[in-house]
């Protein structure tokens, strides 16, 4: 194959032109108070309850929170992936201005791969060993309708290319096994965006790699966020890695979000107990004048969780009300430091000023809790 | 704080496996290094850079290809398996996975307390006494006692596994990533127990793990690992602030801080070679970001002194 | 080096138990068809054990003056007879129930030989590998290319219709299962961590093997000794029915559905009800098993 035939493949697989004009549209994900039940042996379980967040074009959001939390069971809902015996019962999302609960499972299955891609945590797992990459991913094309035969073979290349493996057409050949972990999950990356989605989520992308593999990955889904304005869900519990990478971050507590803002806002000033006591149990690199400082107990049983705020049990600053009264999440008053960064301008390049907390310590503006 | 002496000494260890087909893995390759009374090293490197099988070539759980591992003067490999049984209990291995390093049938009595019937010389009612003070030590309730395993979160379950390390009455811990498959906030209490715990009981403690992070947080010295060597040793501060191995300066560039929008620069290329075909010469020649000489291809540069305690296996530094 | 703001070691991590799943009874007694299965295989092991006072007759006690009586239900059945009589004029019910006998019995020593035969070679094979492991494996490959009923033939040809050569035909193959699945289980369990720690505080091989791993490989050997009965009962029948099984004087089921044989046509009781003990044993034990085996799979468990 000519270089220039590739280049060609290339243009059409990257979609320059519209990207700024969508990072300024409306949110292509809005999650409306979405609720998610397990029904288990010793009853049910609220993995997901109630929660609201949204993505706007070229922006990356990040879900974060421990294991338990929901963060998960979240971004399988928003696919309608849930696997039994877990079900959605309540909620909207609203995808690109319809609400993805209410389509039929062949419309749902339309919108899958072709607008909302998923990269997974374990990339052996979601390609097919005995498949030869290239032969997967002109499958994946054909498909999804968007070529066939010499044409999708092109457009495989090209994507390979894209998402940097090296020697490109001959990676075609090679078989998952055959590939270093990077490399593959490079390729899953290719095939979530060959149908080019609007959306990715991208849940624990990196879990399972080695640090340097890990960079190398985030960096890849920064620079396809740039260039074609994707919209990227990243579901993590790795503070660093959100710090990094994500515009925006909604952290999660049994089931809930308890605290939602531009990533700055959540790393220099974390307004909610977990926030805060969830970025002292980082060992900072090089700060050995920072010590570390556990959070005491464990996430709540989610069968039975505690009566009031959900964090009162181990929240080191919870006061009798906190018992006794769930707190909703509320917009946040600007503080000092926001006005003066946003005076600065860099808050508003990066997931905007607003910022939701849910905590009786912050009674916020009244109104807005979601 | 750290005591004198040298309590572990290793020398020229090396373990290769078989392969299949003639090929042979070279899981750890011939390195050298004391580990003092009281001190934590904690050895970094990345999947498959032989650090876990080198701590278990300490404990001497596998059996080295060659070289020998000093304890306390005496060498481990050199023992027969009747004489050696009664040095194990002295080095105790915290293992990574909380839930395949707890035996499922057992309760947390019987888990805690088979050290301390191994060890003999207790009665049952002294060793029932015993294993509720080591759960006790560990942040765990004494009702816990009778409880199995499965009934644990694994924060709870690797504080069951280093009470059963203490049973032993260890000298040496190897901690094998410790706190690798646990929550943030989880491996926030292990690290402060295993702390609280090593200065308490003067225990000298090899620290295993992926994240330079964690190891610079609880270690006094830091030894770099790649493809079954190490590349990079010395104190602590030293290694983080002036690393002076190319290899050490791309894992801290590839760590993540909480910075926010500090965005990394792509550290390294590809990926690391298979530990079965390790390169000719300096075996990180093939991603390393320096202009490399003929020297780096052809020669394996020894680690030499670069400052105060500080090694390096580096031509270039 | 970094220092940790002091907190007590011992603080209480808030301790929660986080026992979601029943245990293995209760998924067994939640499980209807091997609650169903259990009941009938008790019931088969009661009327064994309880045969004499059970029996209306000596199963061996010929009534010449009723030769082939039918069921009480069928026309010239008699209430005398509940399920007819043989050829020989015997009762079939009395010889029905005495039959449970044979087979439970010979099922249960056969399975208990060949479990602590081949799970004892098993885990020695899988533990201490070796030549051990090499001669026992090639041991077990040379047996499964030996055809079961050829040996069996060969044996009870020899030594005639006994119950000890019966048991040790069908033991020859049986503990094969057994130390298949003992040495598969062993082997992995012996590079499991918990066993490491175990070599690492010092404690000896013989309690590694029989303290910590055992307690592991239980569970499957038991769900495949229950499934070995099963197969253990098809087997002995089978040998019975041709004649080279249980001696022709005690009474067995297999052996009756052979006698029965011949009248199928115009007495079709004498093989029919047999047959059918055969079939319920068999088949309960076997949903017995299986109901075990899902009972003790973790998988299973949520």
């Amino acid at each position: 194959m000519s270089v220039d035939v590739r280049h060609e493949a290339l243009q059409t697989v990257t979609k320059p032109l519209q990207v700024e004009e969508r990072r300024q549209g409306a949110p292509i994900l809005a999650v409306k108070k979405l609720r998610t039940c397990f029904d288990t042996y010793r009853g049910q379980v609220r993995a997901v309850d109630g929660i609201s967040l949204s993505v706007r074009p070229g922006e990356t959001v990040a879900l974060v929170g421990e294991s338990g939390c929901g963060k998960s069971a979240a971004a399988l809902s928003i696919m309608r992936l849930v696997p039994p015996p877990g079900r959605i019962t309540g909620g909207q999302v609203i995808f690109d201005g319809q609400d993805l609960l209410a389509l039929s499972r062949a419309e749902m299955r339309r919108i899958r791969g072709r607008r909302i891609a998923m990269v997974f945590q374990d990339p052996l797992t979601a390609l097919n060993p005995t498949l030869r990459v290239g032969a997967q991913l002109v499958e994946t094309l054909a498909t999804q309708g968007a070529a066939r035969g010499r044409a999708a073979r092109q457009r495989a290349v090209a994507l390979l290319d894209a998402v940097g493996i090296p020697a490109a057409a001959e990676r075609m050949r090679a078989y998952p096994h055959e590939l270093s972990g990077g490399m593959r999950q490079r390729v899953v990356i290719a095939m979530a965006i060959a149908g080019q989605p609007d959306l990715v989520i991208a849940d624990e992308p990196t879990t399972a790699l080695d640090v340097t593999l890990q960079a190398q990955i985030m960096e890849l889904l920064a620079k396809l966020k740039e260039e074609r304005g994707l919209a990227i869900l990243l579901i993590t519990h790795d503070l660093g890695i959100v710090a990094n990478f994500a515009d925006r971050a909604a952290v999660m507590y049994a089931g809930q979000i308890v605290a939602e803002g531009p990533v700055a806002d959540l790393v220099r000033e974390p307004l909610h107990p977990y926030a805060r006591g969830l970025l002292r149990c980082v060992p900072r690199l090089g700060r050995p004048d920072v010590p570390i400082h556990p959070i005491h107990g464990s996430v709540p049983d989610m069968v039975a969780p505690p009566a009031g705020c959900r964090f009162a049990p181990r929240c080191p600053e919870a006061m009798p009300q906190c018992r006794q009264e769930m707190p909703v999440l509320k917009r946040q008053p600007p503080t000092a430091r926001t006005i003066r960064q946003n005076s600065e301008g860099e808050s508003l390049a990066r997931g905007g000023t607003v910022r939701r907390v849910r905590c009786h310590l912050h009674p916020g503006e009244g109104g807005n809790g979601r | 704080m750290i005591a004198d002496g040298v309590l572990i000494e290793v020398r020229d260890l090396a373990r290769h496996f078989a392969a299949g087909h003639g090929r042979v893995v070279r899981a750890v390759d011939g390195l050298s290094f004391d580990i003092a009374r009281g001190e934590t090293l904690g050895l970094v490197g990345e999947s498959g850079c032989g650090k876990s099988t080198l701590g278990r070539l300490i404990a001497r759980l596998e059996e080295p290809t060659r070289g020998q591992v000093l304890f306390d003067g005496v060498d481990l490999t050199a023992l027969p398996p009747a004489k050696l049984r009664p040095l194990r209990p002295r080095i105790q291995v915290i293992f990574q996975d909380p839930y395949a390093s707890l035996n499922p049938h057992k309760t947390v009595r019987q888990i805690v307390g088979l050290p301390l019937r191994v060890r003999g010389g207790r009665a049952n009612g002294q060793v029932r006494e015993r294993v509720l003070e080591l759960i006790g030590m560990v942040g765990l309730d004494p009702e816990h006692a009778g409880r199995f395993p499965h009934q644990f979160s694994g924060g709870q379950r690797q504080r069951i596994g280093i009470a059963r390390a203490l049973a032993a009455g260890p000298e040496l811990i190897i901690a094998d990533e410790p706190v690798a498959s646990l929550d943030v906030s989880i491996q926030a209490q292990i690290l402060q127990v295993l702390r609280e715990l090593q200065q308490r009981l003067g225990l000298t403690l090899l620290f295993i793990s992926h994240d330079l992070s964690v190891v610079s947080h609880i270690s006094h010295r830091v030894a770099v690992m790649y493809l079954g060597k190490i590349v990079e040793i010395g104190p602590a501060q030293s290694v983080i602030q002036e690393p002076r191995h190319p290899y050490t300066r791309a894992l801290l560039a590839a760590t993540p801080r909480l910075e926010p929008g500090a965005r990394r620069s792509t550290p390294l290329a590809g990926d690391v070679p298979s530990p079965m075909a390790v390169p000719p010469g300096c075996r990180f020649h093939t991603r390393c970001p320096l202009a490399i000489t003929e020297e780096c291809r052809r020669t394996e540069s020894p680690l030499r002194e670069l400052a105060p305690g500080h090694r390096a296996a580096c031509h270039l530094a | 080096m970094a220092a940790t703001q002091t907190q007590p070691v011992g603080a209480n991590p808030g301790v929660r138990p986080i026992d979601a799943r029943p245990g293995t009874l209760k998924l067994l007694l939640a499980n209807r068809v091997a609650v169903g299965a259990g009941l009938v295989t008790l019931g088969f092991v009661l009327v064994a054990l309880l045969a004499p006072m059970l029996s209306p007759y000596n199963p061996a006690e010929q009534h010449p003056e009723a030769i082939r009586v039918p069921p009480f239900w069928s026309p010239g059945g008699s209430t005398r007879f509940l399920l007819g009589t043989d050829g020989l004029g015997r009762d079939l019910l009395s010889r029905i129930l005495f039959g449970s006998r044979v087979s439970i019995l010979l099922g249960v020593v056969v399975v208990l030989l060949t479990l602590v035969v081949g799970a004892c070679l098993g885990m020695l094979a899988g533990y201490y590998r070796g030549w051990v492991d090499t001669l026992l494996s090639r041991v077990v490959d040379t047996l499964l290319a030996f055809p079961f009923l050829i040996f069996a033939l060969a044996i009870m040809a020899v030594t005639g219709p006994n119950l000890v050569a019966l048991v040790l035909a069908l033991a020859f193959k049986g503990w094969v299962d057994f130390f298949r699945v003992a040495r598969g289980d062993v082997l992995a369990a012996r590079e499991s961590e918990y066993v490491l720690a175990a070599r690492g505080v010092g404690a000896s091989n013989a309690y590694i093997l029989f303290g910590e791993i055992l307690p592991n490989i239980v569970p499957p050997l038991i769900v495949l000794a229950a499934l070995r009965m099963a197969t253990v009962i098809i087997a002995e029948a089978s040998l019975s029915f041709l004649g080279i099984g249980v001696p022709p004087r005690i009474p067995a089921w297999g052996t009756m559905v052979a006698d029965g044989r011949g009248s199928i046509a115009t007495a079709w009781w004498i093989a029919t009800f047999p047959g059918l003990a055969i079939l319920l044993l068999v088949l309960s034990v076997n949903l017995l098993g299986e109901g075990l085996r899902d009972a003790l799979d973790p998988r299973m468990r949520r």
